[in-house]
């Protein structure tokens, strides 16, 4: 079972909320967490933890033949994002940094003059955390000046689903795009993080949105509750057909734990906010 | 002309606040127009607090959405096995669907489909572009990318064009750049004269700034940086400092943690408006004063701080056999 | 020898150099030869239109018209590339009039 958690809005606490979940929730259970937040991960950060079990991310990076090109011009008219050039005598050239690998070039070319290389785009990672309850990470990770995330994601996605668990539990990146949507793809679940801020509330009805266009239930998590009012919060929440599950109070204590890189499970597991996390994580138990 | 983009990579940082404050400080002297650049998730006009009511509002359309013809479709599956988005899946009744907020639009899946008309590709909408007056003397282009729609550098490229029909030579163009380090925040960049960086003193943050410069230095763009919230943290806003230094980054200021910022935003009104003598509010005018004496000292300043050696993007490649 | 100059107008040589090259709206084809103007044309940019990969298509235009210098305010990184690896010229210049922009060429071209 898949349960994802995203919030439109950068910075609303999303990861904290993911990482404190997973300690919760690898109690007792196979779990298995994966960060797709590929353009900058940062739940190995969050939890304390390096990255290892490096492995390339290769996409589709074509090739030509040139003894075989007929120079009828296909690929590049085909090429969606301009990787394909067509230099002044009529040969194709590739410029690698653009392509997206979808290889429709590959398909179009009446005389299969283009042949099958690779691009590394990225990397994923696997680590074993051991903080407070043991679980696998995955992460995703686009290389600087790569600018097209979708195939880290699946990648990263791919690679956490392959390992052995009862529960996966995703960290979707921050927005609506469609890496988004591919990180949250067939999930049981997604818990939606906000905060009690007009950023947040336009951002909030931003991934209502989408999962409702994606016909996955999804719960609400206020983060730094009691910071403002959350009346029309509720009343978004509400005409989406979810509901506000959980608050998490505005707390210093909260501040201190993201500064330090401990999650407040571990740093204070006795506070009212580690409290509020666990009831968050047996409600998500009542579902699986 | 002038154009600055203000980015940090990671979300939630204040960039937008800076932004802001910037915007509306240059303004009482100079002609501005604001850019909000995160199409992703627009906030510009609510730190303004500006209500949704936009001078106009266009639909913007560039992206294609494949769609399979059931009654054509003879089921055999090649679609699904190339599509490199993953967007194919088989629905209860067993037909092959196109999943439209996956599918980015590449026509692989047509390319390879035996039956011909059996999938089209539809154009949709990818978001609204629009744009307001802002009671602080400068209009402020916006945009909103429709939910499951692939980040776009065109939609940014065509709000900063908007924005350059505007402009005279004496405008200066304030962007707030989106999150990230994808095709969206290299439009956001792309063009711009200088770029300011904020980051808070978080492990995070700190990553993120380190490859957001990275494609400040691909530009060739001279670089400033604001940490926010610093006092969460002095060490690591000492080790950003020191980072900044040691890389040739103007340090335009420190701004504290205060809460005065979240209670100006649940007011919907900027900060240095609601709270202009809260510390946050000092600092954060302190680096709009100082990014005004960059802008009059401007070519100095450019020779100081820009990259001197351009620094390529390589890719990494895996060559078939035989080449 | 031909030289682009990306411009977002059409007034022929009068035509400001853009500060951008990718989604500029036109390309000022000039023919220069022995520190004249022999002919000169208007040109849509391909890449103002584009989805993606805006820089590319200009640069293919580029190609197409088999030009040796471009010239405009930036190039974006694809099409500093695409410039590079195709072996055309690339000149940083803006906000003054082709004709100014030549003069100002010409002791490098």
């Amino acid at each position: 079972m898949i349960v994802s958690v995203s919030g439109g809005k950068g910075g609303t606490g999303k990861s904290t909320v993911a990482v404190n979940l997973a300690i919760l929730l690898a109690e007792g259970r196979k779990l298995v967490m994966a960060d797709l937040d590929v353009e900058d991960p940062n739940d190995h950060i969050l939890l304390g933890v390096s990255l290892e079990e490096e492995r390339p991310v290769n996409i589709m990076l074509p090739f030509i033949r040139y003894d075989d090109c007929i120079k009828c011009g296909e690929c590049g008219r085909v090429c969606d994002t301009g990787a394909m050039l067509i230099s002044p005598d009529g040969l194709p050239y590739v410029i690698p940094r653009l392509c997206s690998g979808c290889r429709a070039c590959f398909f179009v070319c009446p005389t299969k003059a283009i042949v099958e290389g690779e691009r590394t785009i990225g990397y994923t990672y696997h680590t074993v955390v051991e903080r407070g309850s043991r679980f696998d990470l995955v992460t995703g990770m686009l290389r600087e000046g790569e600018e097209h995330t979708p195939p880290a994601v699946l990648a990263a996605r791919e690679r956490a689903f392959s390992l052995p668990g009862d529960l996966y539990l995703v960290d979707t990146s921050a927005g609506t795009s469609n890496s988004v949507a591919t990180a949250m793809d067939g999930s049981r679940l997604v818990i939606a993080v906000t905060e009690p801020t007009p950023l947040g509330l336009h951002d909030l009805e931003l991934i209502l949105r989408l999962t409702q266009k994606m016909g996955i239930e999804t719960w609400v998590v206020m983060n730094r509750s009691g910071l403002g009012s959350e009346e029309r919060h509720e009343e978004v929440v509400r005409r989406y057909g979810s509901e506000i599950v959980a608050r998490i109070p505005y707390s210093r204590r909260i501040v201190e734990s993201y500064v330090k890189g401990e999650p407040i499970v571990l740093l204070h597991p006795d506070s009212e906010e580690a409290q509020v996390f666990r009831e968050l994580a047996s409600m998500v138990e009542g579902v699986i | 002309m002038l154009e600055m983009a203000i980015a940090s990579g990671k979300g939630g940082v204040g960039k937008s606040t800076v932004s802001a404050t910037i915007a509306i400080t240059l303004a009482r002297r100079r002609k501005v127009i604001a850019v909000d650049a995160d199409a992703d998730a627009p906030n510009m006009h609510l730190i303004l607090g500006l209500s949704e009511e936009w001078e106009w509002e266009q639909p913007y359309s560039e992206s294609m959405v494949a769609r399979i013809v059931t009654e054509k479709c003879t089921r055999c599956g090649e679609c699904m096995t190339v599509c490199p988005y993953k967007a194919i899946y088989v629905d209860e009744e067993g037909n092959y669907v196109v999943n439209p907020v996956i599918c980015e639009g590449c026509e692989t899946c047509s390319l390879v489909c035996p039956v011909k008309g059996a999938i089209v590709r539809d154009e949709t909408l990818s978001g609204m572009l629009r744009m307001t007056r802002t009671r602080y003397g400068f209009p402020l282009i916006s945009a909103k990318l429709e939910p499951g729609r692939p980040n776009s550098g065109k939609l940014v490229t065509e709000e900063k064009t908007k924005a350059k029909e505007m402009t005279d030579d004496d405008t200066v163009i304030v962007v707030d750049s989106a999150a990230g380090i994808g095709c969206q925040v290299v439009s956001s960049l792309a063009g711009a004269n200088m770029a300011i960086l904020v980051a808070e003193p978080t492990p995070a943050s700190f990553n993120a700034l380190k490859r957001v410069h990275k494609l400040t230095k691909h530009f060739m763009q001279p670089a400033a940086v604001v940490i926010n919230k610093w006092d969460m943290n002095p060490d690591l806003a000492a080790e950003i400092e020191a980072y900044a230094r040691e890389n040739n980054l103007d340090m335009l200021g420190k701004v504290p943690f205060d809460d005065s910022i979240p209670k100006s935003m649940a007011m919907m009104v900027p900060v240095t408006e609601a709270f202009p003598d809260s510390p946050a509010s000092k600092a954060l005018l302190e680096v709009a004063r100082r990014v005004e004496a960059i802008l009059d000292e401007w070519s100095s300043w450019f020779m100081r701080f820009r990259p001197k050696k351009p620094e390529p993007y390589r890719p990494i490649i895996i060559k078939p056999e035989g080449f | 020898m031909r030289i682009a100059f990306a411009t977002e107008e059409n007034r022929g040589l009068n035509s400001v150099v853009s500060s951008r090259f990718g989604r500029a709206r036109y390309f000022v084809i000039v023919d220069y030869e022995g520190g004249e103007v022999k002919s000169y044309r208007v040109e849509v940019n391909p890449g103002s239109e584009a989805r993606s990969g805006a820089g590319i298509k200009a640069v293919q235009k580029l190609i197409n018209e088999r030009v040796n210098v471009a010239v405009a305010g930036s190039f974006g990184p694809n099409a500093m590339t695409a410039l590079e690896e195709m072996g055309i010229r690339h000149v940083g210049m803006s906000g003054i009039t082709v004709e100014e922009a030549l003069n100002r060429l010409k002791n490098q071209l």
